[in-house]
């Protein structure tokens, strides 16, 4: 597997505050890869290290398969939206875009082509030349997020990039992400909005208190091939005819939203179903045979659940 | 609603361009970017007003330096007029090109240089010429630690400089913040010049335009010359910091400590003791005490002075590039 950024046993201390401790992560190249944290669980310090902004106390990060940061190497190829670092107020949003394009080595033409690219693509074309003192939270994040898609990198690095968005706009900076990642751009994204990397992420990576708790495909993050969940619409539940169903399954019925919850091995070589479409088709036809009313149909666990259940 | 959305997505999907090969530009990937930055840098102090603070700063010191001067040269003439019981000129400068002229005055100055050629030299300046080096040699360093010391410190503290350590090298970006601010400098010296020019010109009886102008358009290279190694201080200052108000701090102590150590170099070195060699090596390491050789653009004295200034501005900013280098930023 070609890796995009890996993190290498990596140990970053602030004072007596240990940041990141056996941080070791690989992310595939062309992933969109979420990493979800809590505050302060060394989501932002992995990528300020990637980018060359920290530098690690050990370990060692590999960037594009070419070894740790290096501006001069990496020039253009790797980009990111720091979380926290301002813009000149005085200076337009085409002035900052042009020139961080023409430092990612565009010349001037090609440089004012790719900012109106990038602020069509950021819904910020009509303040191109406003300055960025006068853009509401929501038009600098996008300005932030627009610099970071410049020159089209092969690796980016989002740090909450959506926060503080209206639904609108998070929206289209989800479908820019989700079209950067299809023309094979690699796309790390950091949020607290486990919904959100859920939908666009097909990767994801726990972190908590300085180290990687788990990381892998989102499906099987989530358990997409392992655990499906069933809302009722009413109280009726034939739990005796759907564990006859389904014998090698455990079924647990959720108090909360009358939830039937089917969890199965799918390497099992008994006999009964093989994935989680056969375990659907089963339990629904039961339930149904039986007067059950059937509200959803999920399969795997939310990444908020299997997040929380981490901790 | 719904059709403009559809619109949209469709626009943008248009824009969506695949990867491309990198353009690398001009092969010289460390000068183009240290041009890129110095010309932003630029760009933001018009932006920020900064120049014009500058502006106001240079000029307007350089304006009432001039101003001030013309004052004093007036007032003198206007005393001496008095004693003597003669008729003062209506604008000043008149007596004392008339006095500049006397054979006394060239054996006095002689006397006081103790330096024939240099002596020759001052006699032929315009008074304003040597007026407008001793304040820029005294006046600048200070303005410039003022001005440049928080070139790169107050983009650590926003945390704005990680936009462009993303593209460039830390030297790149050093080195472009450090060339903009030199370019800052120099066109304030100019213009500062000028103003010392025109103020002159305003207020001087017998003006020798083509004097001045000659004798300013000299100086001005050898103002900038002395001026960097006080811009190599600041940016040490910038490097080491990380917000404006320490590095200005640590700028002003720097220069502050600089200038005591070429005080005590001089001082133990005139009066001969066992630290004398000491002495000596320390004031190699101060830009301060250096300004009279800048007075006089010959001899071994200023081209001495001249390379250790340059070498001092060099020194000073490797140092503070050392630490940005290493440095979280």
């Amino acid at each position: 597997m070609k890796t995009a950024l890996s993190f290498d046993n990596v140990r970053k201390r602030f004072g007596n505050k240990v940041a990141l401790h056996g941080f070791s992560l690989d992310v595939p190249t062309g992933a969109l890869f979420g990493l979800i944290g809590p505050n302060g669980a060394g989501k932002t310090t992995a990528f300020s290290i990637a980018c060359g902004f920290l530098r690690p106390d050990a370990g060692g990060v590999s960037i594009l398969e070419s070894g740790g940061f290096d501006a001069g190497h990496m020039k253009g190829r790797i980009s990111a939206m720091p979380q926290d670092a301002a813009l000149g107020r005085e200076t337009t949003c085409e002035e900052h875009l042009i020139f961080f394009a023409r430092l990612q080595g565009l010349e001037r033409k090609a440089a004012v082509a790719e900012t109106a690219r990038v602020l069509s693509e950021v819904g910020l074309a009509d303040r191109a030349r406003s300055k960025t003192k006068t853009l509401s939270h929501g038009m600098l994040r996008r300005l932030m997020v627009a610099q970071a898609f410049i020159g089209s990198p092969e690796l980016i690095l989002l740090d909450e990039p959506t926060s503080g968005l209206d639904p609108r706009h998070a929206h289209e900076l989800r479908e820019m992400f989700g079209r950067s990642h299809r023309a094979g751009q690699t796309i790390i994204v950091s949020s607290h909005n486990l919904p959100e990397l859920e939908q666009i992420c097909d990767h994801v990576a726990f972190i908590d208190n300085g180290h990687v708790t788990r990381a892998g495909r989102t499906s099987d993050v989530t358990g997409t091939g392992e655990e499906i969940e069933i809302q009722l619409g009413g109280d009726a539940c034939p739990m005796a005819a759907l564990t006859a169903a389904l014998p090698n399954a455990t079924i647990e019925q959720l108090p909360e939203k009358n939830t039937l919850r089917i969890r199965f091995s799918p390497e099992s070589n008994g006999p009964g179903p093989r994935d989680s479409e056969d375990v659907i088709g089963i339990a629904l036809r039961v339930l149904l045979d039986n007067g059950a009313r059937i509200s959803g149909v999920r399969k795997g666990a939310s990444l908020e659940r299997k997040f929380l259940e981490m901790r | 609603m719904a059709s403009s959305r559809l619109s949209y997505e469709s626009e943008a999907k248009a824009v969506t361009t695949p990867i491309e090969p990198r353009q690398t530009g001009t092969g010289k990937p460390l000068l183009r970017d240290l041009m890129l930055i110095a010309r932003f840098e630029l760009g933001e102090a018009l932006r920020t007003r900064m120049l014009l603070v500058m502006l106001l700063l240079f000029i307007g010191g350089g304006a009432l330096g001039a101003w001030g001067f013309s004052k004093v040269v007036g007032e003198f003439e206007k005393r001496t007029a008095s004693m003597l019981k003669t008729e003062a000129g209506a604008k000043p400068g008149q007596s004392l090109e008339l006095l500049r002229e006397t054979p006394i005055f060239r054996s006095f100055v002689r006397a006081a240089v103790d330096d024939d050629e240099q002596a020759d030299y001052i006699m032929r300046l315009p008074p304003i010429v040597l007026f407008y080096g001793w304040a820029s040699f005294t006046f600048l360093p200070w303005l410039i630690l003022f001005t440049s010391s928080d070139t790169i410190s107050t983009e650590v503290a926003s945390r704005t400089i990680r936009y462009t350590a993303l593209r460039t090298s830390r030297l790149a970006y050093a080195l472009g913040k450090a060339t903009g601010q030199a370019i800052i400098i120099l066109g304030v010296t100019v213009l500062c010049a000028l103003t010392f020019f025109f103020v002159a010109w305003a207020n001087f009886a017998r003006f020798d335009v083509a004097a001045t102008a000659l004798g300013l358009v000299l100086f001005v290279p050898r103002v900038f010359a002395l001026s960097l190694p006080f811009l190599g201080l600041a940016m040490f200052a910038s490097m080491a910091t990380a917000n404006g108000n320490t590095s200005r701090l640590v700028a002003y102590g720097s220069a502050i400590l600089l200038s005591i150590v070429a005080g005590l170099s001089g001082w133990l070195r005139d009066g001969g003791s066992t630290g004398a060699i000491a002495a000596d090596l320390a004031g190699y390491f101060t830009p301060f005490g250096r300004s009279q050789n800048f007075i006089f653009p010959f001899g071994s004295d200023f081209w001495v002075s001249l390379i250790i200034t340059i070498g001092l501005a060099i020194l000073y900013f490797t140092a503070g590039y050392a630490l940005l280098r290493r440095r979280d930023l």
